[in-house]
């Protein structure tokens, strides 16, 4: 019988060497995110990012009222801009 | 209209349905599940909003992973608490893995996704966009989105 005894930093290994198509994904959702931004122009449209850091990789909005658009409020709708966009590129599930 | 040609139902108008006819939500908010904010409010109620429904199969018109946001507005905050993780858990314990005849359409839902429960009160949020007297007017907010897997479903009657 032969037995897999992964390394002891196979969690690393495995997120290192998902990170870059990770990013690639996150691109394509800040890309979507942008164009489907309920605003033409302003800083709204230019706010997505990529993040890479202690949260993993994803895509955000810098915009001091990303998230009312993103979530809405008693008298804003939410837009779910950036879940649009990550349901858009791929299975998004929320959390 | 074609014979052959699929058009999916309204995901949100049955998903609004179905929230409001369970025994569970009616004895907590009566029959106040909406679909936009009401002009004349009577807290506690809900909002529910489809974010999007990209579809899950490739090669069909056929089934759907539409995203949904619940938002329970009102108060006390144990109150929305209570309205939320209701509706979350009749999603994830009823709703999922089984057909329903509605009147907005006979649906079947697959795997239900649901996410976390955000509680915050409406000043905290409306204090950035909205003026001093809006702000004054605090109301517990308790959300969260759910996924579901969709595909139209055969009715009784057809």
């Amino acid at each position: 019988m032969t037995q897999f005894v992964p390394a002891a930093n196979f969690n690393e290994i495995v997120t290192a060497a998902a990170t870059p198509e990770l990013i690639e994904v996150a691109e394509d959702i800040t890309t979507d995110a942008a164009r489907i931004a309920p605003v033409d122009e302003g800083y709204y449209r230019r706010s997505f990012r990529v993040f890479d850091d202690d949260r993993g990789v994803g895509a955000e909005t810098t915009d001091y009222a990303g998230h009312i658009i993103e979530w809405g409020s008693k008298y804003n709708r939410p837009h779910g801009t950036l879940r649009t966009a990550a349901a858009a590129n791929g299975d998004f599930e929320p959390k | 209209m074609s014979d052959d040609l699929i058009v999916l139902p309204d995901w949100l108008a049955a998903m609004s349905e179905w929230v409001r006819d369970q025994p569970e939500v009616v004895d907590l908010v009566d029959d106040r599940v909406y679909t936009v904010m009401p002009r004349q409010k009577v807290f506690p109620l809900v909002v529910v909003t489809q974010v999007t429904d990209p579809a899950a199969t490739t090669f069909a018109h056929w089934a759907v992973r539409a995203l949904f946001q619940f938002d329970v507005w009102g108060g006390p905050q144990s109150a929305t608490w209570t309205i939320a993780e209701t509706i979350r858990a009749l999603l994830s314990q009823r709703f999922a893995g089984n057909a329903w005849d509605l009147t907005a359409g006979a649906v079947v839902a697959g795997k239900v996704t649901v996410g976390g429960i955000r509680r915050t009160t409406e000043n905290a949020v409306a204090s950035l966009t909205e003026a001093d007297g809006e702000v004054n007017r605090a109301a517990p907010l308790a959300s969260f989105d759910a996924a579901v897997v969709m595909h139209p479903g055969q009715s009784s009657g057809s």
